[in-house]
């Protein structure tokens, strides 16, 4: 543009200038700041687990459902590390336009920081949805002559023996901590690596009992491993005739949720449209019958609402029971 | 046998051959590339396998890890970035070939050895598989720390010039192989309050920065003093004695890489860097190794492939999920209502045979694209150095952010790539800084696991035959080798 140009531009006209600066900056403004077409770009899904476990299994089985819903691709990226805070991290700072998402387990909010401080809180994120639970068990081999975690307990106390179990990671060492106050009986922890590990402990019979979350499905199924209690408050949705926790007579539960979070600077509406697709996409069939036939995750799909209360229930919960047992 | 020959005939469907195909040439891609590993292609392939039948559905999902631990020598070869993280150790002996003129051997190499591991693995799974389960269960923590206490003992003799100066990399290795949190209390180690090192630092972008791109610094700076060194690549072939060498390292590696495959938790990368440690240190001429000798591609490559079957022997037999691999293909037959585990060899026989003839159909396939492969790879390393090394950069930066995920992992590997650099130019051993890297994990776990099942109780060892008489052998070694370094040192004197 020459200098004369130019002039003619501003000098001549002013006013018309101005007019189209101010409509195009109006026409902009919807569009970054109110958000009406989420998504507008690729939305990116950190996932706080790595490659293939159950956490990145059910990402990738609601990805493309949401993709189809909204029209724009749902990528999944594996950020893991510190069960789940790499990924949280990293979301905590993304521009909070609904276009970076947090996919991890309830826990990663709620109970590792009682162990390992991290630079995020429950509160630095608007949690949108849950999207399934997942259903921690104990198993033993199976001849011991054990049919509850109950008999493992009272045969321990009998024989005046300690126990030794595979740990999955911290919250079964502050359950059994608590099982342990409450039965008189020492129950030592075994680290294992992943569920994987703690399955392949139990099967070669190098332990008394295992605690695992996600794997244990198929070694049930194939009588390789039997299953002693299980520790969500509610009885396993495949066999429920397995007894928790609470009905063996311990005061004590686990609750594994697999959430979906977003910075907390995210506008209202963005917020609403991200619940409305999850529950949509976790509400589909196919998808709930992968997840307990699968993965032996309770299948079930909850709001922001009810997410954000279940979360502040759970973070109280797992406080109380931390300092009950104090750091195990 | 018979059943497995019969199986052929399930297996020999053009759509099962395709599946099949696709599956091979699917991980070998992955595998040639830095930044895209098995768990990542596995975890995307599954739900492509909810549409094909079970026998496809397997065999493209073992196609897959098959074709990586093959695919993974390229880059380790050519570029000196390991594709795989269990083909750092393949770097070792393979990119001083490469730059020594010799790419086109190397590959040649690499790929026998690869397919030859896979097929003898594969055919103790399909021989074996029930009785050495049986014996897997017997190696536990207790064993497996034993066994890993014995490959500690490779690192005096993979030194170098210096025994001191192999131990204190050794240590540096160690030390950072303890970074992250403690496997029984869960308190942070030194992770300086980032999460990114909660899990420990990543082995691949370690590899990445310490063999590649200080690699890169160096050739940097020679190119400065000379020049640059063009690569001599005419007459490149095999010789017959060169052949006659790799023969019984292949073998043997192969043998060690299904042994420790079987055993849950060892894993790939274990495996090729203690069978390249046991060739070099039982060679004649240990002091070729590390400047470009055939048989450590070989014995790398052989060890690194035969565990991809070897896991699966456990698996098949008993349900046990060796790793996430394994646990992903347990999901793809769950699919299929087939559930992995002694049973599955009654109930579903003819599913299982179909699978085995699968699985000798990729390494068959195997070998094709990877003679394909090398030959149109190995002409990359004829490119002029400036374009090698500005490539490589790129593909370590590129692979480094992938694998750890965030910008993270971008720091640590130009991080690494200076230690690696300090590393060679101070004449500090690089290869027992990695071994001391890779074992420490799985040692230190499997010795707080030993301690915690024996109660402290040393003689509860007497419980542990196996690992009794490894310790044993490891003790022999370690005097051994203490003698002969005297006798050496005194006739030094003398």
């Amino acid at each position: 543009m020459t200098r004369a140009a130019e002039n003619w531009c501003w000098r001549g006209h002013r006013r018309q200038v101005c007019l189209a600066l101010a409509a195009t900056f109006v026409a902009a403004w919807p569009v970054s700041s109110w958000a009406q077409g989420w998504p507008t770009k690729p939305v990116n899904l950190i996932v706080g687990y790595g490659a293939g476990g159950g956490v990145d299994q059910m990402a990738r089985a609601l990805s493309p459902k949401a993709s189809e819903d909204v029209k724009q691709p749902f990528v999944v990226h594996n950020r893991p590390g510190g069960g789940g805070a790499v990924a949280a991290v990293s979301v905590k700072a993304a521009p909070a336009d609904g276009h970076t998402l947090v996919l991890t387990t309830s826990t990663t909010f709620t109970f590792d920081h009682h162990f390992a401080k991290a630079d995020f809180t429950v509160a630095d994120f608007r949690h949108v949805a849950i999207i399934g639970q997942f259903q921690e068990v104990f198993v033993s081999h199976p001849s011991r002559p054990w049919k509850t975690l109950q008999d493992a307990i009272a045969d321990a106390k009998a024989q005046s023996r300690d126990l030794k179990y595979a740990s999955f990671y911290q919250l079964d060492r502050v359950v059994t901590a608590l099982l342990a106050k409450q039965s008189g009986v020492k129950i030592t922890a075994v680290p294992t690596q992943g569920g994987a590990g703690v399955v392949n402990a139990v099967i070669a019979d190098q332990v008394d009992f295992g605690f695992t979350g996600g794997t244990w499905g198929p070694s049930v199924t194939s009588g390789t491993i039997k299953l002693l209690a299980s520790a969500p408050r509610d009885p396993l949705k495949s066999q429920s005739q397995v007894p928790t926790l609470r009905q063996l007579g311990y005061d004590v539960e686990t609750e594994v949720f697999v959430t979906v979070s977003v910075p907390k600077d995210t506008p209202e509406a963005v917020v609403r449209k991200i619940e409305a697709t999850f529950n949509k996409a976790a509400g589909d069939p196919a998808y709930a019958k992968f997840c307990e036939e699968g993965l032996q995750v309770r299948h079930f799909n909850l709001g922001e609402a009810d997410t954000k209360k279940a979360l502040a229930e759970q973070s109280e919960r797992y406080a109380k029971l931390v300092t009950a047992v104090g750091n195990p | 046998m018979e059943a497995v020959i019969a199986g052929f005939g399930a297996a020999l469907t053009p759509s099962n051959v395709a599946f099949v195909g696709l599956g091979v040439l699917l991980g070998y891609v992955v595998g040639v590339l830095p930044g895209f590993n098995r768990p990542t292609a596995l975890a995307l392939a599954v739900p492509l396998t909810f549409y094909m039948g079970p026998i496809s559905g397997i065999a493209f999902l073992i196609g897959i890890s098959k074709g990586s631990a093959t695919g993974g020598a390229v880059s380790a070869i050519l570029i000196n970035t390991p594709g795989e993280a269990s083909s750092a150790a393949t770097c070792l002996d393979g990119y001083p070939l490469a730059r020594k003129g010799r790419a086109r051997s190397a590959l040649l190499i690499a790929l026998v050895a690869s397919v030859w591991g896979d097929i003898f693995a594969t055919l103790v799974l399909i021989a074996l598989a029930q009785p050495l389960s049986r014996v897997a269960l017997l190696i536990g923590p207790v064993e497996i720390c034993a066994v890993l206490f014995f490959a500690l003992t490779f690192i005096a003799s993979l030194s170098g010039a210096s025994l001191l100066k192999g131990l204190i990399s050794a240590f540096l290795g160690i030390l950072l192989g303890t970074v992250g949190l403690d496997a029984e209390t869960g308190t942070p180690r030194l992770t300086f309050g980032q999460a990114e090192l909660f899990d420990g630092l990543p082995l691949m972008v370690i590899a990445i920065g310490v063999l590649a791109l200080s690699e890169m610094i160096v050739q940097m700076e020679e190119r400065g003093q000379q020049q640059g060194t063009p690569l001599a690549t005419g007459g490149d072939r095999l010789r017959a004695h060169e052949i006659r060498a790799c023969v019984p390292v292949i073998l043997r590696s192969s043998l060690l890489g299904t042994v420790l495959g079987v055993i849950p938790g060892l894993g790939a990368s274990v495996a090729s860097f203690l069978a390249y440690s046991w060739v070099r240190s039982t060679s004649s001429t240990p002091e070729r190794f590390g400047q470009g000798a055939l048989e450590g591609v070989a014995a790398a490559e052989a060890a690194d492939n035969a565990v991809v079957p070897a896991g699966l022997i456990p698996l098949f037999a008993l349900g046990i999920p060796g790793g996430i691999a394994a646990a992903l293909i347990i999901g793809a037959f769950m699919i299929h209502g087939i559930t992995p585990g002694p049973l599955m060899f009654l109930n579903h026989a003819h599913v299982l045979n179909a699978i085995y003839a699968s699985m000798l159909l990729a390494s068959v396939l195997m070998f094709a694209f990877g003679y394909f492969g090398s030959g149109l790879f190995a002409r990359l390393a004829q490119l002029p150095l400036s374009v090698i090394v500005a490539s490589v950069v790129f593909l370590c930066i590129v692979g480094a952010y992938i694998e750890g995920g965030t910008m993270f992992g971008v720091y640590l590997v130009l991080g690494f790539a200076v230690l690696g650099w300090l590393l060679r130019k101070f004449d500090f051993s690089y290869v027992t800084f990695l071994i001391g890297f890779v074992l420490t994990p799985t040692l230190e776990l499997s010795l707080r696991q030993a301690l915690i099942l024996t109660d402290r109780n040393p003689y509860a060892l007497l419980q542990h035959p196996i690992a009794l008489a490894i310790l044993a052998v490891t003790a022999l070694a370690v005097w051994r080798m203490a003698s002969r370094r005297r006798a050496v040192t005194g006739l030094a004197t003398s």
